[in-house]
């Protein structure tokens, strides 16, 4: 074999090897894809495990690529001792200067899912952002507020914010509900109609696992009925909450319960 | 006879006089249950069934035994706060004891549907008489979790599912006519054939197809025949969980002509229902005859697409502003409700 038929035989290999990699990569992201799409078709199928099947979503995805990364090093580029070392020698400089957050996102994906932190489906609050985990991905955790927009929260934040998750794996979840009323309505009549309210909404899931409350504060101006129940669908959260204000609302005017007005003093302070 | 009148002659065969007695439909519970009614200390004792299931003729018994007053709500009277239906009671338990029938009717899915109820409450509570009440189960089971009622009865007594036995006995002994019972493998036996078997765990569950391997090895007709019966009313009672009515309205549909075991279907099995339909199905479930204006006021909107869509589907029947459940229907409706966890 002369120099020459060498050189594109080994160039021949080298594509073919890159190739294999590419393809075995995206193979991973298909089948990724795929297995999210399933699970969470079949999670739909059943309200009660709903977020229970969606935690293997991100478990399934991170040990499918974990799996195409190991079939890539091992397989495919058959790294020697010696590359594998020059090339953890890239990647800790890499790290070093300017990947150190991607791989800190990533890390803090394996956190999330190994320390079930927060799970697909949840609701959670992290930093300023508040809403239902549709994906925990690689680098980020995909959040879809009530306004339906999709948040990317890079998974870093997880060590350096608090999360408030409001269901913790749950299908359920506890809503609360304001309504303010006059500081002289009935009051005893008023704290009925939010717990009737409450109770009797089309969304509401009450036992004696999940009981409700209504709670009374005191303000300056007017006072604050605070209603708390769980809805079976931690989704229909906004809609049970409008509801049980809505018919609190419209059965306060019908038993005369006045909501509170904005005081003029306070009117002459903005002036 | 009209229709919604059928529907109630249907579902109450299964309380006709001599048909089944409390001791079937109460179980061990029946000694309690008698021993409660006799007691000294007048309590207050609820007996809890599922629609159709034979609470009325639980009530009866209670009625023979204490020589009782016997008042029923009705559906179409609304929440009876302050009207006849209350007084009756009051009146009636100054004269001695009392059974009331369908409680459920007492409340509404309302702000301020309970007023009705908790003056209920207050007189039985105060009474010095024996009361027996009926309660339809899905009513009682919201009712304990939202107003705590089942603190107001030391006695609760549940009307459980007859046994397949009792269950063919009571059915095959009311028709002259039989239907053929026929084996599901009969006519089209393969030695192997594929079928598709439900798996779960909890409530989660998928069909898979699996093979089937049937020999037909040391059989003769009349032991098919016998096997087919069987195997109908198991499923029979399986697919009404084994209450009386919905039994009897399913055989009402079949016994006549061939009978497979396929052939025993719940009404509205395949139906799609949204979370409206749903809800109002789980009202009318849980009253098991709902005025219309009633559902009116529940859902806050004209119900009249959604009970045109559910009699449609055989799941109600909506008469002359009363809205019925079908008995053949309610496991389907039960079912519907229950994986939506509405309460």
């Amino acid at each position: 074999m002369t120099p020459a038929q060498a050189a594109v035989e080994s160039a021949q290999l080298e594509v073919r090897v890159l190739r294999d990699a590419v393809l075995v990569l995206v193979g991973a992201y298909l089948l990724s894809r795929l297995t999210s799409a399933a699970l969470s078709a079949f999670a739909e199928r059943s309200p009660t495990r709903r977020i229970t099947i969606k935690m293997f979503v991100p478990v399934t995805s991170f040990l499918i690529y974990g799996v195409a990364i190991y079939v890539v090093v091992d397989s495919v580029l058959q790294l020697t001792t010696a590359q594998l070392l020059a090339v953890s020698g890239l990647i800790g400089a890499g790290i070093g200067f300017g990947l150190k957050d991607l791989v800190g996102s990533a890390i803090g994906g394996f956190v999330i899912v190994l320390e079930n932190t927060y799970q697909v489906g949840d609701k959670v609050e992290i930093g300023e952002h508040y809403g239902e985990v549709s994906e925990i991905g690689l680098r980020a955790t995909t959040l879809i507020t009530p306004d339906d927009t999709a948040v990317k929260v890079p998974n870093t934040t997880l060590f350096t914010d608090s999360i408030a998750d409001a269901n913790d794996g749950a299908p359920e979840m506890m809503v609360v509900v304001e309504v303010a009323v006059a500081p002289d309505a009935d009051l005893q009549r008023a704290t009925s109609v939010v717990e009737d309210a409450l109770v009797t909404s089309r969304y509401v899931y009450v036992d004696d696992d999940h009981p409700f409350v209504v709670l009374v504060e005191d303000d300056a101006y007017y006072r604050t009925i605070r209603g708390k129940a769980y809805v079976a669908d931690l989704r229909d959260e906004f809609a049970f909450a409008s509801d049980v204000t809505e018919r609190a609302l419209v059965a306060f005017d019908e038993y005369g319960i006045e909501t509170p007005t904005v005081p003029l003093d306070s009117l002459d302070d903005r002036e | 006879m009209t229709d919604s009148e059928s529907d109630d002659e249907r579902a109450g065969d299964a309380r006709r006089s001599g048909e089944v007695d409390a001791a079937t439909l109460l179980g061990e519970a029946h000694e309690t249950f008698e021993d409660a009614l006799d007691g000294e200390t007048a309590v207050p004792v609820a007996v809890v069934g599922s629609p159709f299931a034979g609470r009325e003729f639980v009530l009866e018994a209670a009625v023979e035994r204490l020589d009782a007053t016997r008042i029923r709500f009705e559906a179409a009277d609304g929440p009876p706060t302050g009207s006849d239906a209350l007084d009756a009671v009051g009146d009636a338990l100054e004269s001695g004891p009392v059974v009331v029938e369908d409680c459920q009717h007492l409340y509404r899915r309302t702000v301020g549907g309970f007023e009705a109820l908790e003056e209920f409450l207050d007189l039985i509570a105060s009474a010095d008489v024996p009361v027996a009440t009926g309660w339809n189960r899905y009513a009682w089971t919201y009712l304990a979790a939202v107003r705590g009622i089942d603190r107001s009865f030391r006695h609760r007594f549940d009307v459980g599912p007859v046994a397949t036995d009792r269950l063919a006995e009571l059915l095959l002994s009311r028709y002259d006519e039989m239907p053929t019972f026929v084996s599901e493998t009969t006519e089209t036996e393969r030695p192997v054939t594929l079928r598709r078997r439900e798996v779960g765990w909890n409530d989660l569950a998928i069909t898979v197809p699996l093979p089937s391997v049937t020999l037909p090895i040391g059989r003769d007709s009349s032991d098919e025949s016998i096997d087919a019966r069987d195997v109908v009313f198991e499923r029979l009672a399986a697919v009404s969980q084994g209450n009386l009515g919905v039994a009897t309205s399913l055989w009402e549909s079949l016994h006549s002509g061939e009978l497979r075991p396929s052939d025993v279907v719940a009404a509205g099995g395949d139906v799609d229902l949204d979370r409206d339909e749903a809800f109002c199905l789980r009202i009318v479930l849980s009253k098991e005859r709902v005025a219309r204006e009633e559902l009116t006021d529940v859902l806050g909107v004209s119900p009249d697409r959604i009970l045109g869509r559910l009699d449609r589907e055989g799941l109600v029947t909506v008469r002359e502003g009363l809205v019925r459940l079908d008995p053949a229907a309610v496991p389907t409706i039960t079912d519907a409700t229950e994986s939506r966890r509405i309460p």
